[in-house]
């Protein structure tokens, strides 16, 4: 499991977070919710040591993360594709190909058929829909056990979000632990075990979803108002 | 809850006989209720209206999370539920069917009636009618829904 | 599971990189090949022309009453005397070109929207490997100019020979003609020590400045004014044994040969503190 203890990090002035703690297990998807500009990203980064934390500890399956090690159990989608525009679709997957062990060849030409991506095409042609799909075959192509993903559905048209959450559905996440943030929940809802509350830079509620529903009777979305109530 | 029954009222109106695709898709949960309690009464459903009849295979709990848009995890759980409650049986590691035994059929059929009955009595007992009348528009709504079925 | 090895890894990156410059490469090899042979050839052929029409003025009873002589002249003559400038320009426009792109092959990364950095960041090898592949790949791309410029001079020397009657020319060899040319002479110093020396100043003056790159990105805001401060320290250390302690001047403080000593103590400190710090701030503090 990915464990989060007391994870306190500053932006320039700004304390964005003030002691974030708690833990993504293998074989749930958990969704981190919190308004923009909460903190949710620079969190998915902090595991990812994309950007440095002052305070507190992550751990991965109890150990510290050490380079490669890291990058070999967790992928990340970003927000955005993060490979140059005048890359072709066929060279970006070469290129993960030639880094990464755990580059699955055959489950990334799956995921480029069910998403209807032609591999020939430029990266700066694609538009949104693509792009987002075609970031999920670059993150879910890799055999890790963990993927987090930051706000896989935002700006998405709604055929490509159906399609998006296919793979939520499908056997790609089998035993994976699963970290996405969103904003929104719409229709993820049913798709979520856990839901983590950010406000103020810090975690306020963890929620096991079938929990809430059967002894509250409260949606994801009905806490979502209690948080975030102005 | 009422969602779904109107959706089973529109499928059974269209027809067909044995429990296809159409019957796994196009289902909308509730968010407030347990996602795995709806699919277990989803399938309850299915076995009183006879569109799953007893002995048929079910999907497997991946392809039944895959067909509904829901976790994995959920599915699991539902299939545990209804296991627990002897609605399906699972032989080893190998598909799972609908129970052969009747009287357990019987008892889902007569559960859910009992609930939507108990839902519509609820429902109209807030409109002040007569029990007499209430029975015989429920006759006559009967026979003239079931008339309409005879002509397809 | 394909096992890559790290130092496989590391090679690919290189490759990488050097894939990337390669047009850049050629260009300026193309433009230093047509500055220096265009003006070399356009030269000479106007020097004979010129010299032509002297000799059919003089044939039909011009100013002078001697035939014209010519004094002849060597490559190293034309070279020292009429194309210091326009041998110049390619070297400078290659100096330029690599300068900036010390800076350029790191903050490509970030450009635009999708920031290449995530990508290499979370590279399952060394972190370390990405400043030593953007390093090797600077090197390698100065080198291989240097070394066309090299194949040039012979190449320009030949061409002289081919084009300018025997009458008229002198023989010179390879070192001479590098000392044609005083930019010649500092990017092919014939002393190996000094060639050493410049070089290896060169290469720690790449690793300050990668790393005073890296502290710029580790710090948003405030991270160029240390990464400022931090090449005005390298230069200050690598520049002061020689600058203040007058290694020129035989009245100075220390021996030369003490100035020397101080001088590669402090490029060695450079090297290894930009090493090291590069290594943490990559580690420990960049930023996307």
């Amino acid at each position: 499991m990915i464990e989060l203890i007391d994870v306190r990090k500053r932006y320039r002035r700004r304390q964005v977070l003030k002691g974030v703690s708690f833990t993504v297990r293998k074989g749930q998807i958990t969704c981190l919710i919190g308004v923009n500009g909460s903190g949710k990203s620079t969190i998915l980064k902090a595991i990812m040591r994309l950007v440095p934390i002052q305070e507190g500890q992550i751990l991965i399956d109890g150990k510290g993360r050490s380079g490669a090690d890291l990058y070999e159990k967790v992928a990340f989608i970003p927000d955005r594709l993060t490979m140059p525009p005048g890359m072709k679709l066929s060279d970006a997957i070469r290129f993960m190909q030639d880094y990464h062990r755990r580059w699955n060849e055959a489950r990334s030409r799956e995921l480029m058929a069910f998403f209807r991506l032609d591999a020939s095409e430029r990266i700066g042609n694609l538009s949104k829909g693509m792009a987002a799909k075609f970031n999920l075959v670059l993150g879910l192509a890799q055999e890790t056990d963990y993927v987090l993903m930051d706000e896989p559905f935002a700006g998405i048209d709604m055929f490509s979000r159906e399609q998006i959450s296919k793979v939520f559905t499908s056997d790609l996440m089998e035993g994976r632990g699963v970290l996405l943030t969103t904003h929104e929940i719409g229709e993820m809802e049913p798709l979520l075990d856990r839901a983590l509350f950010l406000r103020d830079g810090v975690i306020v509620r963890d929620i096991d979803c079938e929990r809430l529903r059967d002894e509250m009777g409260k949606s994801v979305i009905d806490v979502m108002r209690e948080v975030y109530a102005p | 809850m009422k969602k779904t029954v109107r959706e089973l009222d529109s499928a059974v109106k269209r027809g067909g006989i044995m429990a296809g695709l159409g019957d796994f898709e196009n289902v909308v949960f509730d968010p407030r209720v347990p996602v795995y309690l709806q699919v277990v009464r989803h399938f309850k459903e299915l076995i009183a209206t006879g569109r799953l009849r007893s002995g048929e295979v079910i999907p497997s709990r991946r392809e039944l999370a895959a067909m509904l848009n829901i976790n994995p995890n959920t599915a699991q759980r539902a299939y545990k539920e209804m296991e627990e409650q002897k609605l399906i049986v699972t032989e080893g590691n190998k598909e799972s069917r609908i129970t052969a035994d009747e009287q357990v059929l019987q008892s889902v059929r007569s559960e859910l009636i009992e609930s939507e009955v108990e839902a519509f009595v609820r429902a109209v007992r807030k409109i002040d009618v007569p029990l007499e009348e209430l029975i015989d528009l429920l006759q006559r709504k009967y026979e003239e829904l079931a008339g309409g079925k005879d002509h397809d | 599971m394909k096992k890559i090895t790290g130092w496989q890894a590391f090679v690919r990156l290189l490759n990488f990189e050097i894939r990337r410059f390669r047009w850049m490469l050629v260009g300026l090899m193309a433009i230093t090949a047509v500055i220096q042979i265009g003006s070399l050839v356009t030269t000479l052929l106007t020097k004979l022309e010129s010299r032509r029409q002297d000799r059919l003025s003089w044939n039909h009873g011009a100013q002078q009453d001697t035939e014209p002589q010519w004094t002849p002249f060597s490559f190293v003559d034309l070279v020292e005397q009429e194309l210091l400038m326009e041998f110049t320009w390619p070297i400078l426009i290659g100096v330029a070109v690599i300068g900036i792109y010390i800076f350029f092959i790191w903050y490509r990364e970030w450009f635009g929207k999708d920031t290449f950095v995530y990508r290499l960041l979370m590279l399952p090898q060394p972190r370390f490997h990405i400043y030593l592949a953007k390093g090797c790949a600077i090197v390698l791309f100065t080198f291989s100019l240097v070394a066309f410029q090299i194949v040039l001079i012979p190449l320009e020397r030949w061409l002289f020979h081919l084009i300018v009657p025997e009458e008229m020319r002198l023989p010179s060899d390879f070192s001479a003609a590098v000392r044609a040319h005083p930019a010649w002479e500092m990017l092919l110093p014939e002393a190996a020590d000094q060639f050493v020396f410049s070089y290896g100043v060169g290469i720690i003056s790449v690793m300050a400045a990668f790393t005073a790159i890296l502290l710029e990105r580790s710090f948003s805001g405030i991270g160029i004014v240390y990464g400022i401060g931090y090449a005005a320290v390298c230069a200050a250390a690598m520049l002061l044994p020689v600058g203040v302690l007058e290694m020129q001047n035989p009245d100075a403080w220390l021996y030369p040969g003490e100035i020397l000593a101080v001088e590669l103590t402090a490029c060695a400190v450079v090297a290894l503190v930009s090493l090291g710090f590069g290594y943490w701030l990559l580690n420990r503090k960049i930023t996307v």
